[in-house]
Parts: structure tokens; sequence; C-alpha cells
């Protein structure tokens, strides 16, 4: 069985600007692949050469194993969800539906069933005959969305459909979009650069920085071995510390900062002797439960920020002067230590990440 | 009228100083009346051009003029003869179709005009394809006019191509006939057609024809179904302006009609010159009556398209 999208090499510039560089990928039947990355990293450019607004320079795309180089948008068995959702004003919402359908010229009443069916799933079926403005934002995003899955694509494409949309109405909208990608099974790639709506959403995402994939695995592998600097930095909170490498072997290297020596995951291996690890702020330990850990220091506690769920400190390392900062769970009931403490910190080999210093 | 509405304060100011007003009270009048007075001028530049002409004209248009002279009596038998005589009839519906004809013509050029000015990329041929469109109105009409005639005659350079190509056997009369006019008037008409449709265009999401082609609509669903409908009001706008322009027409008609072609404006000239204000008057009042006429209706098209 074929993938549904597969990139070969993708290359694709705009004037002498390359906006997407060698990408390549396989997304499977059926699942849930994210593109995720800062502004003007190429995100769109990618899906638009998925759906067919644009067209490599360099390299395949496949559709379900069909090369689609020569292929129109409108033949392609893609269909898109539009960030600002590009909803036709003139028509109803029930309209908008069946735009797809009467392209086909698919016969009146399959278009009936298939219009009712596709506003049942987004739970818009009383609202069939408004018009887009008189619409909130996660409704039109609902229409947007039944517009494009009533044509039973292959591969359905969202390019920051919640970008528009508040922090509260875009967590409930992830959710039902997961609902939705299970109920009816379509593949989806999905754009966006929250990265927290790519992992809790995702089978697969890809980083991208710059035009190119750094990383691509499942959530809790881009979020727990980042293998490159950036998507150590972009994902997640992390504390970017300078060591000096005394020896690489394989997976694992030892390091030292000041006076304390360490073993440590490697990412990319470095070259030089000045190198870099990544730290994220909550697999820290302080205190207690840093007690018995592989690598043990001391910190001086400069600030305590509540934050709810967890207490924020900003510390200064006892072995050489480094900021950081530790992120630990609050329980509700104790109360956060209090500046100009010093107390224990630790952690597992697998916490740091080791990058080349460049 | 600022007078009519405060005559108390305005009467006070008018006797005293102001300060004999409460400050808050004399703010709020002063700017109330500051709009008043900056469209004064128009104002009454309106009233002695337009207004004045127009009463004086409703007066004239109850008189009637009996062999080469005004009589200054109540009558409606102008407005009998322009409803009921055959001659003003034809005059009326040829002006009618004239406008029609040329509007017609003008948007089936310009639509598609404006259509190419909003998709082309390039911003050097966009600026060369407007000033084409503009040029008709930066020439003068008595030049453009004679430049048509030329252009059009039996023995000018279009007939002559098509002669040569063999496409007739014997040349066309383009000129000094309704077809001559309706050339010449949709020409200079075109800039006030594909400006009003580019701008509808313009306002256009992008989005939606990418949209559209998404869903799987070729280039003309996606006209039909989206282009067209949301860029209507600039149509209905570029109708109306064309129309109205066209029903007023009074040089090229002249010029190029060859005396064929006998709209009202004509009329309202040769009564003009004959004296006979009657007839130039209810002339003049029917002509304004028909541009409102069309304007209201388009409107009521504009509605109709934008719900
Ligand atoms: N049609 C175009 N012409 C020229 N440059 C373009 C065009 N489309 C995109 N670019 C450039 O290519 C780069 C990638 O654009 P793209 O839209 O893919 O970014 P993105 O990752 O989707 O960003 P965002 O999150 O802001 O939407 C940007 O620097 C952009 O300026
Ligand atoms: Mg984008």
């Amino acid at each position: 069985m074929h993938p549904d999208v597969e990139f070969r090499s993708v290359t694709k510039r705009f004037g002498s600007y390359l906006a997407v560089s060698d990408v390549s990928f396989v997304v499977p039947r059926g699942s849930f692949f994210s593109l995720l990355g800062p502004s003007g990293c190429g995100k769109s450019t990618t899906l638009r050469m998925t759906s067919g607004f644009e067209f490599p320079d360099v390299g395949e795309i496949l559709i379900a194993g069909e090369d689609m180089s020569n292929v129109a948008p409108y033949r392609r068995p893609t269909n898109m969800v539009f960030q600002r959702w590009a909803l036709f004003p003139h028509m109803t919402v029930y309209d908008n539906v069946a735009f797809g359908l009467t392209v086909d010229r698919v016969a009146p009443a399959e278009l009936k069933t298939r219009v009712g069916e596709a506003l049942e799933l987004v739970g818009l079926t009383s609202f069939a005959a408004r018009k887009p403005k008189q619409l909130s934002g996660g409704q039109m995003q609902r229409v947007a969305l039944a517009r494009a899955l009533v044509k039973r694509p292959k591969v359905l494409l969202l390019d920051e459909p919640l970008g528009a949309l508040d922090l509260k109405l875009r967590v409930q909208m992830q959710l039902e979009l997961k609902r939705i990608q299970r109920e009816v099974g379509t593949t989806f790639i999905y754009v966006t650069h929250d990265q927290g709506e790519a992992l809790t959403m995702s089978d697969q995402i890809a980083v991208m920085n710059n035009g190119r994939i750094e990383q691509l695995g499942s959530p809790q592998d881009i979020y727990d071995r980042p293998m490159t600097r950036f998507v150590a930095n972009f994902i997640g909170n992390a504390n970017i510390l300078p060591v000096e490498v005394d020896g690489i072997s394989g997976t694992q290297a030892r390091v030292h900062m000041g006076s304390l020596s360490f073993v440590t995951d490697v990412s990319e291996p470095p070259a030089t002797r000045k190198a870099l690890i990544a730290i994220r702020y909550e697999r820290i330990r302080i205190g207690e439960a840093a007690r018995g850990l592989p690598v043990m220091t001391r910190g001086l506690v400069r600030d305590a920020i509540f934050a709810g769920s967890a207490v924020h400190y900003l510390m200064t390392l006892e072995a050489n002067q480094a900021e950081i900062t530790v992120e630990a769970a609050h329980d509700g009931l104790s109360q956060p230590i209090a500046p100009g403490t010093t107390v224990d910190l630790g952690w597992e080999p697998s916490a740091t990440r080791l990058f080349p210093d460049a | 009228m600022p007078e009519t509405a405060h005559p108390a304060s305005s009467l006070k100011l008018a006797i005293a100083p102001d300060a004999s007003l409460p400050a808050r009270q004399r703010g709020a009048w002063r700017r109330r009346s500051i709009p008043f007075l900056l469209l004064l001028p128009t104002l009454l530049l309106m009233g002695y051009t337009f207004i004045l002409p127009l009463l004086t004209f409703f007066q004239y248009s109850f008189f009637t003029y009996r062999r080469g002279r005004l009589v200054e009596e109540f009558s409606l038998e102008t407005y009998r003869r322009f409803l009921f005589d055959g001659y003003y009839r034809t005059i009326i519906l040829d002006t009618l179709w004239m406008s029609a004809l040329v509007t017609i013509v003008a948007v089936i050029i310009g639509y598609p005009l404006a259509y190419a000015l909003w998709r082309l990329e390039r911003p050097w041929m966009k600026r060369w394809l407007s000033l084409i469109i503009f040029s008709p109105i930066i020439v003068s009409v008595v030049v453009r006019s004679y430049g048509w005639t030329v252009l059009l005659a039996d023995q000018g350079p279009l007939n002559w191509m098509l002669l040569k190509l063999g496409l007739i056997s014997a040349p066309l009369t383009l000129v000094f006939n309704l077809t001559g006019v309706v050339i010449s008037l949709s020409h200079v008409f075109l800039p006030f057609i594909v400006f009003p449709i580019y701008a509808s265009m313009t306002r256009l999401d992008p989005a939606l024809r990418e949209a559209a082609m998404d869903l799987g609509a070729g280039w003309w669903f996606t006209f039909r179904r989206v282009t067209l409908p949301l860029t209507l009001p600039g149509l209905v706008a570029a109708t109306q302006i064309a129309f109205t322009l066209a029903l007023g027409a009074f040089v090229t008609p002249a010029m190029l009609g060859g005396g064929r072609v006998q709209v009202l404006p004509l009329q309202v000239y040769h009564a003009t010159t004959d004296i006979n204000w009657p007839v130039a008057a209810v002339g003049g009042l029917t002509l304004l009556l028909m541009a409102f006429v069309s304007v209201a209706l388009f409107n009521r098209l504009l509605k109709y398209s934008e719900a």
C-alpha cells in the first residue's frame, strides 16, 4: 500500500529566496501529520505544493503513489481548510458545503445527504441557511472543515485553521478536529506554529526551520529527544548551557561545566571541545527530589515565579555560576522555596542533550 | 440652516457680543455652523446654477411655442406632445436604445479588460494598460471624434484592412450612423466601466478563487459562481455610470451621428437655438427623469445582487 503523501527532496524558490529546501517525508494513510515551525519557515509553501497551488522547482510529490508534477489543484485528491477559511461570502452555509459536490455534478439526492452528513459531523445542521457573515469564528471554521471533508479527499490539508480563534475555543476545536479525524479516517496534514497544538493532536510532527525539516518524529520523540538545538529551543522550555566535552562514546558523552562533570545524551556530536547542552525546565529536580540522582549539584534560588500548576525558579548554578530556570510542579499545599536559599539540584543523564556550539 | 434652527441664539449673536452667551453653548453653535459655512459657496453656486435654472425650466415647460413666439400661458401641450407624439416617442426610445447599446458594448469590452488588469502580474504592464484604458478621456472629444471619423470612414484604414483580408466585399458604413456613435461612446466610457469593476476585483480575497479551485472548480465555474457574483456591485455601478453618461451625450452623437442619430440632448440643443424654450425644458426634464429612473433601477439591482 502506498503512503498517502510522499515528498522526495522537494525544493521551492521564490526568485532567489529558498522557501523550501530539500524536504522529504512520508505521511502514512490515515495519520495526523503536522508541519510545525516559526513564521516564514515554509510550512504554508509545503502545504500549497501538496494542494497544487505551487509547484516544486526540484523533487517530486506523490499522492497515493502518483506523481503530481503535472496535476492541477482541481484534479488532486486533496482538499484544504484555509488559514482564514475563505468561505464564499455570497453563499449560505449549505451552498458553501455543497460547492465542491456541485462542481462534481453529484446527483441532487446524493448531494443533499452528503451535505447533511457533513453539516452534522461538524454540528452545524441548524445553521445551514445562514450566510458566513452571520457566524462566529468557530462556526466559520467548522463550515470550512465541512466544505473540505464533504468531498471525501484522500488528504485533508489544514493551514493554521485555528490561528484566528481565541485560546479556549482553540483548545475545544483541537479536540473536535481530533475526533473528526478519527471518525472519518482521512489523512490530515496540519500546519501550525503552535507547538501545543502539534503535540496534542499529531501522530507525526515535522519541525521546520528556514525551509528545512529539522526533525521528524512522534510528539514524544520530538519533545524528549530533540535532535537539533533549534528543536530543543523551539519546543518546550529548555536551558541552553555551555559545556566542555571530555569524551564521546556513541550516543553518550562525558562533559563538564565548571567543577561539575557528568554524562549526557548526544543529539549531534560536536566537532569542537566547546559545546552546548539543552535541558528542559521540568527535567531538573529540586530539593528532596534531587537526592540520589546520577547528576547532582547545588544552586542558589534568586527568584520564584508562581504560575499556577508550577513554580518557576530562576537559579544560579554553584558549579559555573550559569543562570538556569527550573520548573517544579506545584502541589497546592507547600510554599515555594524562598529566594536566597541554596538547594540541591539533580537530573538524569538522558535529560540533557549535547549539541555543537554554532 | 442655523438661523432657522436657533433663532434665539442667532439673534442674540447679532445684537450682543459673543461673551454674553455661556461658553459651552457658543462652542456648540460654532461647531454646528462651521460645516454650513464651509458648504455655503457650493450651496450658493448650486442654487444659482442648478436649482434656479431647474425651476425656470419647470416654469417654461408649461408654456407653448407658436409660430416662432413664446406663449406664456399655462398649458400641458408640450408634455402631451412628448408623451403621445410619435416623433418625440421615437427620439426618447432611440436615446434609450443608444444608451443601452453603448452600455452593453462598453461592459462587454470593459469587464474582460478589468479582469486582465486585475490578473496581470507585472506592475509595469498594469501601469501601461491602465494608461491605455484611461487615454480616451485625456484626448479632447472633438479630436477623438475626428479621429474616429477617419478610422471608420468608407476609405478608412479599418475598411481597407477588412477588404484586404477578404472578410467583406464592400466597405461597411461605420460612421455617420448609430454604429459610429456607439463605437466612439463605448471607447470614451471605458475608464468609467473598467475602474469600478477593477476596484471590486481587488477587494476580492484571493483565497476565494483558490478555495474554489481546491474544491475542483475550473476557471469557468470559478468565474461564474465566485468571481462574477462578488464583483457584481462594481459591474452595476459601472453600468449605472455608463448609462447615465450616454443619456446625456451630445458632442459625439452630433459629430459622428451624421444627423441619423436623433437623441434627446440633440433635440434640446436644437430647440434652444430655435429659442423654443418649452420643448427644450420638457426635453431636459425628460432626460433628468430618465437618469433618475435608471439610477433607481440599478440601485434596486445592486441591493438584489448583494442580498
Ligand atoms: N508567492 C511568494 N512570493 C515570494 N515569496 C514568497 C511567496 N510565498 C511565500 N514566500 C516566502 O517564502 C517563505 C515561506 O513562506 P510560507 O508562507 O511557507 O511561510 P509559513 O511557514 O507558512 O509562515 P507563517 O507561519 O507566517 O504562515 C517566506 O519567507 C515568504 O516570504
Ligand atoms: Mg503560513
